[in-house]
C-alpha cells in the first residue's frame, strides 16, 4: 500500500496580492502555474528526493503533500500522521528558552506534554545544546536553532516526514547527524520526502527521485538516473568531467587494468563527480562506451547505496547489537554481486583494533572479498597483510607503485612477517624501478618530499640493497642536474600518510645518519638538496643529542653500551654537519677552520687525556682574505651539553693583528682540571667588532678524559682544601 | 483541511501568548490584573466625580459595557493580528488556521475572565446582590458573545486574505461601532424607529441583557433572548461559510 500517492496534481496561484476592485488586476497579476500534473507514489519506509532549480515548485509540492496548501487539481493521499519540517526555527518564540520552546514547538507538531517530558532528555542530547537549553532562544546561534528544531521534529517516528532542505543547513557535523537520523527513521518505516540541492544527498538515502523544473516533472524514478540528469542539467563542467572520467576509466579497463576505488572520503560521497567505481570483469561483453555508461549507472547506484549507508548499515552489520538480519542479508547479497565486478575498498575511520579484527572475521565468514583500511595510517598486521595482498594482485604498474608507496608510509613495516625478506626486497626494487621510471622522471617530485622519501624507505629497511639505493640516489642526482628548478608536480600518497620519519626509533636514526653521511660524501652541488641535507642533519644531530642527554641523566652506568652508540653517531653526524659547512665555505672562499687538533706536551695528537695533563687545542685555519683583529673562541661542553668554559682571545686580551692565509692558534691548559668523561669542543673565529662569526663549528670536535687515581665525582677538579674544627662542649 | 491538532496546541498557544504579553521584569504577570484594574478604577473614579448622568450606579453600568466591549474588540483585533504574527506557523505547519483563530479568542477570553472577577469584586463592594441565577445567565450571555465574536472574526480574517486593507479598515470600524453601541449612554436616548436597528447590534444586545440581569435583577424576555441568539447564530454561520471557502487559501494568500 502506498503511504503517499499523488495523482495528476496541479496548482497555480497568483504571485501578488490582488486588488479586487481593479478589473485589470487579472492581467497584471496572472495566475502562475506552480505545479503541473505531478504524480508519484511512495511506499512505507521509502524516501523521495526532490530536486530542481530555484523556483521550480519544490517547496510548494511539499506543502501540498503536507496539507498546508491545497491542490487545484488531482488527488493527494497521505496515510498516517505527517510532520513537516520546513524551517529551522522561525517557528520558535525567541523570548522563551530552548526548553520552553520544546514544549511550544512540540505541541504545535502534535506531541502531548507528557510525551515531550519523556523525550526531553533525548531531544536535548541530540541537539547538543547542553545547558544552553535553558537560555533564551534569541541568544542562540543559527546552528543551535537548527539543531534544536530538527531534534524536536524528528524525535518521534511519524508515518510521514517532509523535509524542505533543513537537513543541509548547519555545519558538517550537524549534517552528518541529520543524515544519520533520517536514515534511522527510514529503517523504522518512516516515509520521507525531502528537497535537496546536492547530488550526494539524493544518492545517500533516496529510493526514488524527482526532478522538478518550473512545476513540471522532468525525470522521475531511480535516484542515479535522476541525479545524472540533474548533474547534467546543472553543471556543464561536471558533465564534462563525468564524460572524461568515464572514457578514461573505460580505456584503462579495456587495457586490462583493475581499478580500485578512490578511498578519499570526499570523493566517496560525491561519487558522481569523481566516478571512483568501475566494473571490470566481463570486458568482452561491452564495446561501446554507452553500454559501459549504462552499466556504470547501475553500479553507481549500488555502490553508492553501500558506501553511503556504510556508516550505519554496514557498521550495524558488524555490530552485534544492531543486527537486522533481512537488511544484512540484502547488503551481503549486493556485495556478493559486486565483488565479481569490482574491488571494494572500505575506509573504516575509527575502528579500534578489536573492532577491526572482528569485522575481518565477519567478512571472512560472509566470504566477502573486501579490502579494508584505516585512514589514520595506524595499521594492523592483518590489515597490512590485506594491503600486501592487494599489492600483489594489482596489475596496473602505476597503481602498484602507489600501493607500495603507501605501504612504506607505515611505521612498523619491519613488523611484517608475512613477507619474507626476499619478497620484500623484490617489492621494493620493483617499486623503486616503477617509481623512478614512471613517477619521478615523468611527473617530477618535490625535492623535499623525495628527500624524505629516500630517508624513509632506506631507514625502514635494513636489508635494502645498497646498490639499489645508490642507483636510486644517482638517478635522482642525474635528474636534479638536468632540472635546475624545483619540480612543481606533487606526488600524493594513496592513503594520505606522508613519509614519516620515526625519530623515536634508534635504529631509524642510525640509518638516517648513515644515509646522510653517504649523501654528503657525494658532495652535491644542488642548492636545494644541500639545504635539505643540512636540515635533516641538524635534526638528526638534535635528536641524537637529546637521546644522549636523556640517557646520561638517567643512569649512565647502566646504559654504557647505548651511550657509546649514541656518542658514536653523534660524532658522525657532527662531522657531516661540519663537512657541509666546509663545503659551503669552500665555495664561498672566506675563512675556514682546516683542522682542530688535541695535542699533548710533545705535540702529539691525542684523543684521550688524563686529569692534570698538559692539554693543548690547536686550531688550524685558513683565511682567504686579510682579517684584522680576529677573535678566536673556544667552548668546551660536557657530554651532557653543559658549557664548562667559553674563552676567547678578546676576553683574555690576547690581541692578534691580522690573519691572512694559513695559520694556527693554540689554546693551552697546563694542568687539565677536567675529570673523567667525554667533552665536546666548539671553535669559532670572528671579528672583534661584531658577534657575527666568520666561522663557527659548534661541538664539532671531541676528546676524552680518563684518570686512574683521582676518584672525585663530577667534571671539574677544583683545587681546594678541607679544614675541620670540632666545636667544644 | 489540515488537522486541528489537540487541545494541547491551544493550551500552549494561549499560555505562551499570555506569558509573553505580560512578561515584564518588575511586576510580571501582575500586569494581567493591573491593566484592567487600573482601567476600571480610573473609569470608576472619573465617572463618580465628574459625570452625573441620570443613571444610578453609573459606574457599574459603564463597566459592564466596557468589559464586554473590550472582549469583542480585543478578540477581533487579535484575530487579525495573529494572522500576521502566526503567518509563519500557518505556512509551515499543517495545522488548520482555525487553531490560531481560536487561540486568539481564548486569549481574549482569559482577559475577559479576569475583568469579570474584578467586576464581581466591585459588585460586592457595591453590595449588589449576585444570585446563582444571574451568574448562569451571565454565562449564557458570554457564550452568545463568544459565538458572535467568533463569527465576526472568521469573516474578517477571511476577507483579510483577499483584502489586506481590512486590517486598517477594522481599526476605523471599531471605534465607530463602539460609539454606536450604548456603552456610555443608555439606548433610551435613541428615538424609537432608529432604536430597533440600533439594537440589532449583537454586542449592544448582550450588554443590555447583562445589565438587566446584574444591575436590575431583571430577566430579559424569551423573545429578546431569541432574537439575540439568532443574530449571533447568523454571524457564526456566515463566518463559517466564508471561512470554509477560504481556508485552503490561507497558506498561500497570507
Amino acid at each position: 500500500m502506498n503511504i503517499i500517492k499523488l495523482e495528476r496534481v496541479s496548482k497555480s496561484f497568483r504571485l501578488n496580492d490582488r486588488n479586487p476592485f481593479l478589473k485589470s488586476s487579472g492581467k497584471l497579476n496572472p495566475e502562475f502555474s506552480v505545479l503541473k500534473d505531478i504524480s508519484f507514489e511512495l511506499g512505507k519506509g521509502e524516501a523521495l528526493a526532490v530536486l530542481g532549480p530555484n523556483g521550480a515548485g519544490k517547496s510548494t509540492l511539499l506543502r501540498v503533500i503536507s496539507g498546508i496548501m491545497k491542490q487545484d487539481e488531482g488527488i493527494v493521499s497521505v496515510h498516517g500522521n505527517l510532520i513537516p519540517v520546513f524551517d529551522t526555527g522561525s517557528l520558535f518564540r525567541f523570548e522563551l528558552s530552548g526548553r520552553e520552546n520544546v514544549y511550544y514547538y512540540g505541541s504545535l507538531l502534535g506531541y502531548s506534554k507528557s510525551y515531550l517530558n519523556q523525550k526531553m532528555k533525548e531531544i536535548i542530547e541530540f541537539s547538543e545544546l547542553g545547558t544552553f537549553i535553558d537560555a533564551q532562544v534569541k541568544k542562540y546561534s543559527l546552528g543551535m536553532i537548527a539543531r534544536l528544531a530538527f531534534s524536536i521534529a524528528t524525535v518521534s517516528y511519524p508515518d510521514v516526514l517532509i523535509i524542505d532542505e533543513v537537513q543541509s543547513v548547519g555545519d558538517r557535523i550537524f549534517r552528518q547527524k541529520s543524515f544519520n537520523r533520517i536514515l534511522s527513521m527510514k529503517s523504522k518505516g518512516v516515509t520521507v520526502v525531502y528537497v535537496t540541492q546536492s547530488a550526494d544527498e539524493v544518492i545517500a538515502f533516496a529510493d526514488k527521485a524527482l526532478y522538478l523544473d518550473r512545476g513540471v516533472v522532468r525525470k522521475y524514478g531511480e535516484p542515479s538516473d535522476v541525479t545524472l540528469y540533474y548533474v547534467e542539467k546543472t553543471d556543464a563542467k561536471l558533465k564534462q568531467r563525468l564524460d572524461e572520467n568515464i572514457t578514461k576509466l573505460y580505456n584503462r579497463w579495456k587495457s586490462g587494468a583493475e581499478i580500485i576505488p578512490d578511498p578519499t572520503p570526499e570523493k566517496r560521497i560525491t561519487g558522481i563527480s569523481g566516478l571512483p567505481f568501475f566494473t571490470g570483469n566481463n570486458k568482452n561483453q561491452y564495446d561501446e562506451p554507452k553500454e559501459i555508461r549504462n552499466k556504470l549507472q547501475e553500479e553507481i547506484r549500488l555502490l553508492k547505496y553501500l558506501l553511503n549507508n556504510d556508516v550505519n548499515l554496514l557498521r550495524s552489520m558488524f555490530e552485534n547489537d544492531m543486527q537486522k538480519t533481512s537488511e544484512r542479508q540484502q547488503i551481503i547479497d549486493k556485495l556478493h554481486r559486486l565483488q565479481d565486478l569490482v574491488r571494494i575498498e572500505l575506509e573504516i575511520c575509527d575502528g579500534s583494533r578489536d573492532a577491526l579484527l572482528n569485522q575481518l572475521e565477519q567478512l571472512k565468514k560472509d566470504e566477502l572479498n573486501l579490502v579494508m583500511h584505516d585512514n589514520q595510517g595506524s595499521f594492523d598486521q592483518d590489515l597490512i597483510k590485506i594491503r600486501i595482498k592487494s599489492v600483489r594482485d594489482a596489475k596496473d604498474p602505476e597503481l602498484k607503485s602507489k600501493l607500495i608507496a603507501s605501504l612504506y608510509g607505515l611505521r612498523n613495516l619491519s613488523n611484517i612477517d608475512d613477507l619474507n625478506q626476499e619478497e620484500e626486497k623484490a617489492l621494493i626494487e620493483e617499486y623503486l624501478g616503477c617509481f623512478l621510471e614512471d613517477t619521478l622522471l615523468d611527473n617530477g617530485f618535490r625535492t623535499s618530499e623525495f628527500f624524505r622519501f629516500l630517508l624513509t624507505i632506506s631507514a625502514f629497511n635494513d636489508n635494502l640493497d645498497r646498490a639499489c639505493l645508490d642507483r636510486l640516489r644517482n638517478s635522482f642526482f642525474e635528474y636534479l642536474r638536468k632540472n635546475d628548478t624545483e619540480p612543481t608536480e606533487f606526488y600524493e600518497n594513496i592513503s594520505g600518510t606522508q613519509f614519516i620519519l620515526n625519530w623515536e626509533n634508534d635504529n631509524f636514526v642510525y640509518q638516517i645518519i648513515g644515509i646522510l653521511e653517504s649523501f654528503s660524501r657525494q658532495q652535491p652541488n644542488n642548492k636545494d638538496f644541500l639545504s635539505y641535507l643540512k636540515v635533516y642533519s641538524q635534526k638528526a644531530s638534535e635528536k641524537i643529542k637529546d637521546k644522549l642527554l636523556h640517557l646520561s641523566l638517567d643512569n649512565p652506568k647502566r646504559n654504557t653500551d647505548k651511550l657509546e652508540e649514541y656518542k658514536d653517531y653523534n660524532a658522525r653526524i657532527l662531522k657531516v654537519i661540519s663537512g657541509l659547512d666546509e663545503t659551503r665555505h669552500v665555495s664561498e672562499g672566506n675563512v675556514l677552520i682546516r683542522e682542530v687538533r688535541f695535542l699533548d706536551r710533545e705535540n702529539h695528537d691525542r684523543s684521550e687525556f688524563s686529569t692534570n695533563d698538559y692539554f693543548k687545542i690547536r686550531i688550524n685555519y685558513f683565511s682567504g682574505e686579510k682579517i684584522t683583529g680576529p677573535v678566536f673562541g673556544i667552548a668546551i661542553y660536557t657530554d651532557s651539553q653543559i658549557l664548562l668554559t667559553g674563552p676567547n682571545t678578546m676576553h683574555h686580551n690576547y690581541k692578534i693583528d691580522k690573519i691572512q692565509g694559513e695559520g694556527y692558534i693554540d689554546y693551552i691548559i697546563r694542568r687539565l682540571p677536567l675529570l673523567a668523561g667525554d667533552y665536546f669542543v666548539s671553535v669559532s673565529i670572528h671579528d672583534e667588532k661584531s658577534y657575527e662569526p666568520y666561522v663557527l663549528r659548534d661541538r664539532a670536535y671531541g676528546f676524552r678524559v680518563r684518570n686512574k687515581e683521582i676518584k672525585d665525582f663530577g667534571k671539574l677538579l677544583i683545587k681546594a682544601e678541607w679544614d675541620h674544627m670540632p666545636v667544644k662542649g | 483541511m489540515g488537522r486541528f491538532g489537540n487541545l494541547n496546541v491551544l493550551k500552549e498557544l494561549v499560555i505562551t501568548d499570555f506569558r509573553l504579553k505580560y512578561r515584564s521584569p518588575i511586576f510580571g504577570y501582575m500586569w494581567s490584573i493591573l491593566n484592567p484594574l487600573m482601567l476600571l478604577v480610573t473609569l470608576y473614579i472619573v465617572f463618580s466625580l465628574i459625570m452625573d448622568l441620570e443613571i444610578p450606579n453609573y459606574q457599574l453600568f459603564l463597566l459592564i459595557g466596557i468589559i464586554i466591549w473590550n472582549f469583542f474588540n480585543d478578540a477581533t483585533e487579535l484575530s487579525l493580528n495573529s494572522l500576521q504574527e502566526k503567518g509563519d506557523l500557518i505556512k509551515k505547519l499543517n495545522l488548520s488556521p482555525l487553531v490560531y483563530l481560536v487561540s486568539a479568542i481564548l486569549t481574549s477570553l482569559l482577559n475577559l475572565l479576569i475583568n469579570i472577577i474584578l467586576f464581581v469584586i466591585m459588585m460586592l463592594i457595591f453590595r449588589l446582590k449576585i444570585s446563582i441565577f444571574s451568574l448562569l445567565f451571565g454565562l449564557a450571555y458570554i457564550c452568545l458573545l463568544i459565538m458572535c465574536t467568533f463569527g465576526i472574526s472568521m469573516i474578517i480574517t477571511a476577507i483579510y486574505l483577499d483584502f489586506k486593507d481590512i486590517k486598517h479598515i477594522w481599526t476605523i470600524i471599531t471605534p465607530i461601532w463602539f460609539w454606536l453601541t450604548p456603552i456610555f449612554y443608555s439606548e433610551q436616548l435613541i428615538s424609537e424607529p432608529l432604536r430597533k436597528f440600533y439594537m440589532l447590534n449583537p454586542v449592544a444586545r448582550i450588554i443590555n441583557h447583562s445589565r438587566d440581569v446584574f444591575m436590575y435583577n431583571y430577566t430579559p424576555s424569551l423573545e429578546q433572548t431569541l432574537i439575540t441568539f439568532t443574530i449571533c447564530l447568523i454571524f457564526v454561520l456566515l463566518g463559517a461559510g466564508i471561512y470554509r471557502r477560504k481556508h485552503n487559501k490561507f497558506a498561500e494568500d497570507l
